[in-house]
């Protein structure tokens, strides 16, 4: 058998292969990673086989006469008989089932690799980048290179038997960069002045335009979104750090600086507010509020997520495989993989609640939308007023303590909380008694038309008033806090008395003589409650409220003397439309006075009124700050001072400069939280025999530092240390890839064994060292590329071209790519002079479907309220992004869903996107202003200069000829069209919420507007080419 | 052609200039052994990622009748007379807790047995025992499989259903849909392969919410995304054309599109340029084929009268169970719902009589319908939530009143059709329904099940990802042989 395969190798391709020097990671690593290492590799704990291809100590080995590998000798090669046996073999490797096969090539090349002496090699992504000195070319490609990078380039050409295309067109290249550079394209009158190609690109580096489309790119790693995720998807408002990204790519700020902020800004020595800002960027996870979800589960997950995102964005790793067992490809341990994840456990967070509240968090203005100084100037004078006021509250507590004293013990003493025989619910829920006399409700969500009935046994004195206390209940919704509602705010329609005098017979009505409230709401007085209409109520909301309790007073016509056994029953009715608006918590009592003053001491629990009856020296600690806190919330200087700064706030945020609460790191002072390795990465089953110190996986530790980074802020470091094999490589691969469409690692979200070698190794690593060489300046890098004559050559293709390499991976052709859904809609709204190009803020909502978010969130009142006015018009990197129901535009094109890190890129092309071009009313209405423009900014009346600048303001082109022809076509048909249907064309041109220019006529407009929007579906219009 | 599944990235180019398409997740190749069902030039050959079946298909479609919020199976599917015998004393006298709770029951100090106010009725030939909740569901007992002995490893609910959809707990995976449009493709050329729809529950109307990500694609290219039929406004999104824009008016903007894009496609030669020449021709076809699918003036009365009151408002359970019929019919290959409100964490006898009203007439219909139209032996039903409920009481217990917290351990589903054998009760729970005590059946074998009946060996359908071959079911999942149907069912 042996002998036979001998003879049979002599015609073997490997003998051929065999003169042809085999590279390791090019040509075998490959194989061996994606074939092999499943069962043969690092996760060598729970492999069946000890016998591991990954190591060379291990693949050459004894075996006991005899070895995996042994160099230069393929019968003594127990790999080479694995894989040449026949599959029916048990010996056939890889096995039948395991899914895995190699090719005869492969097998050929594995041959070829033990007779040339098995040589291993370090990973490449593992070695450090060295820079190399671009190689010769033919002379013919001297002329065509205009920097390094097409050397690179064009030595790969002449490898694969190819040329590069000619250089296109000036116009082409102007949106080309434009396109690329910040997803926009020149309007006509830039394309003119855009003369120098060149200039043109440093104008555009320059403009806020580049630093929101990076942004953009860098907010998918960072799984940025503007809520929490997971079940309850509740609105969070970590906005201001994204704008901190913004501002940094403005700045062109160093990426090694950037990168250490965002990892580790709040670490940094004195690190002020922006810095702290910036390392949100590692709390922009999801977040888990469901009730009933486990704080220590959601810790870890949280803490994972750090890992799994850092890990990608820089390293270009997939650590997240090493969670549950070692990795299977890459020298990842599991234990390694917990020492990582101790840099980023430090916090103290809880791991589960609501991401504003999620501490740690930090207060902050976005950088971008500050206060102007006399807005500040402002605020600051309203804070100083509250101090002042607060300072001032003893003196004015004494005299108010002191007035109501006496009022107190006279009138007010009178009224008591009233005996309860039952307190029941009508439908749908209960009254549960609590301390004071008072209820709280419990029942269903989303309630209407609950009524109260309590009954109130005698106390023997005759009843000549009411009163109701509703109380404020820390559960309910803010600001009012007296209901389950929304806002809190409550509704009563009726109040009604019945009283069985004896205990026996008939109820009675009592008829009430009058009511007065503490409070009322304007359009829903007090008396609305003793109309007898069910459609009208009392109710407490306003401009200004907060959580306070009020009260109302019920006098009656003729005071009622209840016997032993009588009682008195009140029936309160929310009859209203409003879901939970019965009143949440409350406390009944009456009084046997025959004028009861209700003035002076509306609102005062009994334990206020009994501190307040007692004399002010003899006062417990307890009851003076009773009155200290009950005072501070009616004291009227205080009370002004703070609604002019609550209401200056509020001002601020409506103009989109207020502070938010951003979910930021703050390193735990003390001891370290101990990390500890999690058994199958289950929360659950920490192996706590070893608190894990913190490092970084062996294998990346290359450089000559003896010292594993300690804490975050070295983690940070290490990682845009020059010494870093993987960061430099990582960012110019996505960069490049932005630029081309795909990256020299065509996966730029695995560096490791099973990522695809580099298809221009020697080009990457001269970019990285470049990169880090010039001071980690994007810029600079982008210019690079921009100045290439392997970027500006023409994207069109021949059959041979696609033939050669259908991928365009050697780059014999200029990029041709589809627009992402952001930059589509962005371009067409910027042709139609709507693009809103303000920088920074809270995000917006434009328009959407209606009843996306309803028809699957989880309460049918979440609604999604569309923006208004410019709002609607805003860069797509502004849309609020939910993370249940994403932005169907942006979704249908592709884009991720930010649930969590995503560095990858997909383009498909489908029938749904063709849809949203077909009827979204974004392009309708951005046609309209098209039109619009192209009727009114050309002073010439020939209807092909007009055609041609109309086309011209969607895809920064001159028509040709023959576009329009069709064009000219088109417009034809459409004007006949809508002249037969006159009333089609007013509402079509009704589409959208901007107004129409009126001075054109209806059926030209509507005619042409079609045709703008037909140019915005064109395939040129919405691709990069 | 559907250009849903024309392949459209740039990688799939390659295929189309008659290269192979390696790399990518190429499932190895079976033989197809078993032509009965789907003949040579069946709509339902696979032409995605597979160019054949792994097993003979027992499947064409699947509909998966998704209860959101988790149903009680002690007071529907799994009757536990011991849990009335014993009201009101702790469960943990009777057995040893080791299952851990949630919060919101962490804080009980107490677990009391709430027994089922329910009565539970024998159902058919087979005598399977169903609650009287859903007498409908009762009557087609003959025709279901159901399956005692579910048992998933989440506790919350958003963990549990995107387990229950992706076959992991985290977001970042494809749904079930997905997955078989990527290995199977289109069956149909103007609908698309996957499309999922939601209705509100009436028992519960403020509930946990779902999320796209349950019918998303994840790393799968986004074509084999479900499409979400929405229950207001346009049935798929931008479906209609704007006001003032007819049909004529649209054929028009069409001809001349294609006009300009087949210059350009003849200037620059991307074949990019012709799938989306292709993309907006099936979006045009959409157009038309969508209003016929959700125009029900062609149903007769009778059939409507199955499926309950409600079949005709938009947006009911029993108005997406029609839809469900009707995409099926139109070889719709993956059609997901689901019902939301099933989480009774308190008022149980208040709630789940709602929902059930919602979904028990249409459920039963929706097999009947399959039945007497021939189909059912070809489409597999699927009936459940994402784990099942506590037999302690959640919050305080009365005889009237009660509500269970989630219990993962143990739970009921039911399957029909499909090539399932009907009027079977698979797998058991213990007395209290805490433990299983025969047959578990995991998420993981649910989902290598229905792929196993759509012919698709689940090992064998993966996609390389981030170095990793990804497949539905991880590296889990068994084929739950004793519930197949004996015989082919041709």
């Amino acid at each position: 058998m042996k002998f036979l395969w001998t003879v049979a190798l002599l015609s073997s391709p490997a003998l051929l292969l065999a003169e042809t020097k085999i590279d390791f990671n090019r040509d075998i690593r490959p194989i061996l990673s994606d074939k092999c290492f499943f069962c043969h590799g690092p996760d060598a704990k729970n492999q069946k086989s000890d016998f591991r291809l990954d190591s060379e100590a291990n693949a050459i080995a004894d075996l006991g006469g005899y070895a995996g590998i042994t160099p230069g000798d393929l019968e003594k090669s127990e790999l080479h008989w694995r894989i040449r046996v026949e599959e029916d073999d048990v010996d056939y490797m890889p096995p039948l089932d395991s899914n895995r096969t190699l090719s005869e090539a492969e097998k050929d090349l594995l041959d070829a690799w033990i007779l040339q002496g098995a040589e291993y090699d370090t990973h490449w992504a593992f070695k450090k980048p060295i820079r190399l000195d671009p190689p010769k070319i033919s002379a013919k490609n001297e002329k065509w290179v205009q920097n390094p990078i097409d050397e690179f380039i064009a030595a790969k050409l002449e490898e694969e038997g190819l040329s590069p295309s000619t250089r296109a067109t000036h116009e082409t290249l102007v949106r080309r960069a434009s396109l690329a550079l910040t997803g926009l394209q020149p309007t006509p009158e830039e394309s003119t002045q855009a003369a120098d190609y060149a200039k043109w690109c440093d104008q555009l580096l320059n403009s806020t335009d580049y630093a929101e489309r990076q942004t953009l790119r860098w907010l998918d790693s960072a799984r940025y979104a503007d809520t929490d995720g997971y079940q309850n998807d509740g609105e969070r408002s970590n906005w201001p750090w994204r704008d901190w990204v913004i501002q940094a790519f403005h700045e062109n700020k160093p990426f090694d600086e950037f990168t250490i902020e965002q990892l580790a800004g709040d670490m940094l020595p004195e690190a002020d507010n922006e810095q702290i800002l910036a390392s949100a960027f590692n709390r922009n996870h999801r977040q888990n509020s469901e009730g009933g979800a486990l704080a220590e589960e959601f810790f870890i997950e949280n803490v994972i997520d750090r890992v799994e995102t850092t890990s990608t964005v820089w390293l270009g790793l997939t650590m997240g495989c090493s969670r549950c067992h070692d990795h299977k490809y890459d020298p990842i341990s599991q234990r390694e993989f917990y020492q990582f994840f101790a840099y980023f456990n430090n916090t103290g967070e809880k791991g589960i609640g609501k991401g504003p509240s999620a501490n740690p968090v930090l207060a902050t203005h976005s950088p971008l939308t500050k206060p102007s100084p006399s807005q500040q100037a402002e605020l600051d004078a309203a804070v100083a007023e509250t101090k002042k006021a607060q300072a001032s509250l003893n003196q004015r507590l004494k005299t108010w303590s002191n007035g109501i004293a006496a009022a107190a013990r006279k009138d007010s003493g009178h009224w008591t909380p009233a005996k309860t025989e039952t307190a029941k619910v009508i439908k749908g829920g209960q009254l549960i008694a609590e301390p004071e006399g008072s209820y709280l409700f419990q029942g269903d969500n989303g309630l209407t038309n609950v009524e109260y009935r309590i009954a109130l046994a005698s106390n023997s004195s005759p009843i000549t008033a009411l009163r109701l206390d509703a109380l404020t209940h820390p559960a309910f919704g803010k600001p009012r806090q007296l209901a389950r509602s929304v806002n809190g705010n409550f509704v009563l329609t009726e109040i009604e008395f019945f009283a069985t005098r004896s205990g026996k017979g008939k109820p009675e009505k009592i008829l009430i003589k009058g009511a007065s409230a503490s409070y009322q709401q304007d359009g829903y007085p007090i008396d609305n409650t003793i109309d007898g209409n069910p459609k009208s109520g009392w109710a407490v909301s306003g401009k200004d409220v907060r959580a306070e309790s009020v009260s109302a007073f019920f006098t009656l016509e003729e005071p009622i003397v209840l016997e032993r056994k009588g009682t008195l029953e009140v029936r309160l009715k929310h009859q209203s439309k409003f879901a939970d608006h019965n009143i949440g918590r409350f406390r009944i009592m009456t009084t046997d006075q025959e004028n009861p003053d209700v003035r002076d001491t509306v609102g005062l629990s009994p334990k206020i009124l009994s501190a307040i009856k007692v004399p002010e020296n003899k006062r417990s600690q307890g009851q003076q700050k009773t009155l200290r806190d009950y005072y501070t919330t009616i004291d009227e200087p205080l009370l002004k001072a703070r609604k002019k700064v609550a209401a200056l706030n509020r001002k601020l945020d409506a103009l989109g400069v207020g502070k938010a609460p951003v979910m930021v790191m703050r390193e735990k002072e003390g001891e370290p939280t101990p990390a500890y390795l999690l058994d199958r990465g289950l929360y659950d089953q920490p192996d706590t025999s070893e608190a894990l110190p913190r490092g970084v996986p062996e294998a990346l530790f290359v450089g000559e530092s003896e010292d594993m980074p300690q804490d975050r802020l070295e983690l940070a470091q290490w990682i845009v240390a020059p010494d870093n094999p993987l960061t430099s490589r990582v960012i110019v691969n996505r960069v490049w890839r932005d630029y081309f469409g795909t990256g020299l690692v065509k996966t730029v979200e695995d560096f490791g064994s099973q990522g695809e070698p580099p298809s221009n190794p020697h080009l990457l690593d001269w970019l990285a060292v470049e990169f880090v060489e010039s001071g980690w300046d994007l810029k600079a890098l982008h210019q690079l590329i921009l100045s290439s004559a392997t970027f500006q050559q023409s994207s069109k293709v021949t059959p041979k071209l696609v033939a050669a390499d259908p991928e365009n991976r050697f780059l014999a052709r200029g990029p041709r790519m589809r627009l992402d859904g952001f930059s589509i809609r962005d371009t067409a709204l910027h042709a139609a002079g709507l693009l809103d190009e303000r920088v920074g803020g809270p995000p917006v909502k434009p328009y959407q479907p209606e009843g996306l978010w309803n028809d699957v969130a989880g309460r049918s009142s979440i609604r999604y309220e569309l923006d208004s006015g410019n709002d609607l018009f805003r860069k797509s990197l502004y849309t609020y992004w939910k993370r249940a129901v994403n932005p169907p535009r942006q979704i249908i094109f592709d884009s991720s869903g930010r649930e969590m890190c995503n560095v990858t890129i997909n383009r498909t092309n489908t029938p749904l996107q063709a849809l949203v071009l077909m009827n979204d009313e974004t392009f309708i209405e951005a046609a309209r202003h098209i039109a619009a423009r192209s009727l009114t900014e050309k002073p010439s009346n020939n209807e092909a200069d007009r055609l041609g600048y109309l086309y011209e303001l969607v895809t920064a082109r001159k028509i040709t000829t023959i576009q329009l022809e069709t064009l000219t076509k088109n417009l034809t048909f459409f004007r006949e069209h809508f002249a037969s249907k006159p009333e089609s064309a007013e509402t079509f041109l009704k589409i959208g919420s901007t107004p129409r220019n009126e001075s054109l006529d209806p059926i030209e407009h509507a005619a042409h507007t079609a045709v703008a929007h037909l140019v915005l579906n064109l395939d040129e219009s919405i691709t990069l080419e | 052609m559907n250009p849903f599944h024309e392949h459209q990235s740039l990688l799939s180019r390659r295929h189309f200039f008659g290269k192979t398409a390696a790399g990518a997740g190429v499932a190895a190749l079976g033989s197809l052994l078993d032509q009965d069902l789907v003949a040579a030039d069946d709509p339902f050959q696979p032409k995605g990622v597979m160019k054949e079946f792994h097993q003979p298909p027992k499947a064409k479609r699947v509909i998966y009748l998704f209860q959101s919020g988790a149903p009680s199976q002690q007071d529907l599917f799994d009757p536990k007379p011991m849990l009335n015998k014993h009201f009101g004393e702790e469960l943990g006298d009777h057995i040893e807790m080791t299952q851990r709770v949630t919060g919101m029951t962490a804080g009980q100090s107490s677990f009391p047995m709430a027994g089922s106010i329910y009565q539970f009725n024998k159902h058919g030939e087979s005598g399977t025992e169903i609650s009287e909740l859903l007498p409908h569901i009762g009557s087609i007992a003959d025709d279901i499989c159901l399956v005692r002995s579910m048992h998933t490893e989440a506790i919350n609910h958003d963990p549990a259903i995107t387990f229950f959809q992706t076959g992991h707990q985290l977001p970042g995976r494809p749904s079930i849909g997905s997955w078989l449009s990527y290995g199977l493709g289109s069956a149909n050329d103007n609908l698309p392969t996957f499309v999922a729809m939601a209705s509100r529950g009436t028992g519960r109307p403020s509930c946990q919410p779902l999320y796209d990500r349950l019918w998303g694609s994840a790393f799968i290219p986004t074509q084999h995304a479900g499409v979400k039929f929405m229950g207001t406004g346009d049935p798929v999104l931008y479906l209609k054309n704007p006001a003032g824009f007819d049909a004529k008016a649209r054929r028009r903007m069409l001809d001349d599109l294609a006009e300009l894009n087949e210059q350009k496609l003849e200037d620059f030669g991307d074949p990019e340029i012709n799938t989306r020449i292709q993309s907006y021709e099936m979006a045009y076809r959409m157009q038309t084929s969508v209003p016929e699918l959700t125009d029900i003036s062609d149903e007769p009365e009778h059939v409507l009268e199955m499926y309950g009151p409600d079949v005709k408002t938009r947006g009911t359970y029993a108005y997406n169970c029609l839809m469900a019929r009707r995409m099926a019919e139109r070889d719709v290959r993956f059609i997901q719902l689901y019902h939301m409100g099933w989480d009774q964490h308190s008022n149980l006898q208040v709630q789940l009589p709602g929902q059930c009203r919602d979904a028990d007439q249409a459920s039963a219909a929706l097999v009947k319908d399959l039945k007497q139209r021939g189909m059912l032996d070809d489409t597999l039903v699927v009936w459940g939530g994402e784990f099942g409920r506590t037999s302690y009481c959640q919050g305080k217990l009365t005889r009237e009143s009660y509500g269970r917290d989630h219990h993962p351990r143990c739970f009921s589903m039911w399957m029909a059709g499909g090539g399932i054998r009907p009027g079977m009760t698979y797998g058991s729970t213990d007395e209290y329904c805490y433990n299983i005590v025969e047959n578990p059946v995991h998420v993981h074998d649910l989902h290598a099940t229905m792929l196993h009946q759509m012919g698709i060996n689940h090992e064998k359908l993966t996609y390389r990802f981030q170095g990793r071959y990804f497949r539905l079911t991880d590296v889990h999942g068994h084929v739950v042989k004793d519930i197949l149907a004996p015989a082919s069912m041709g």
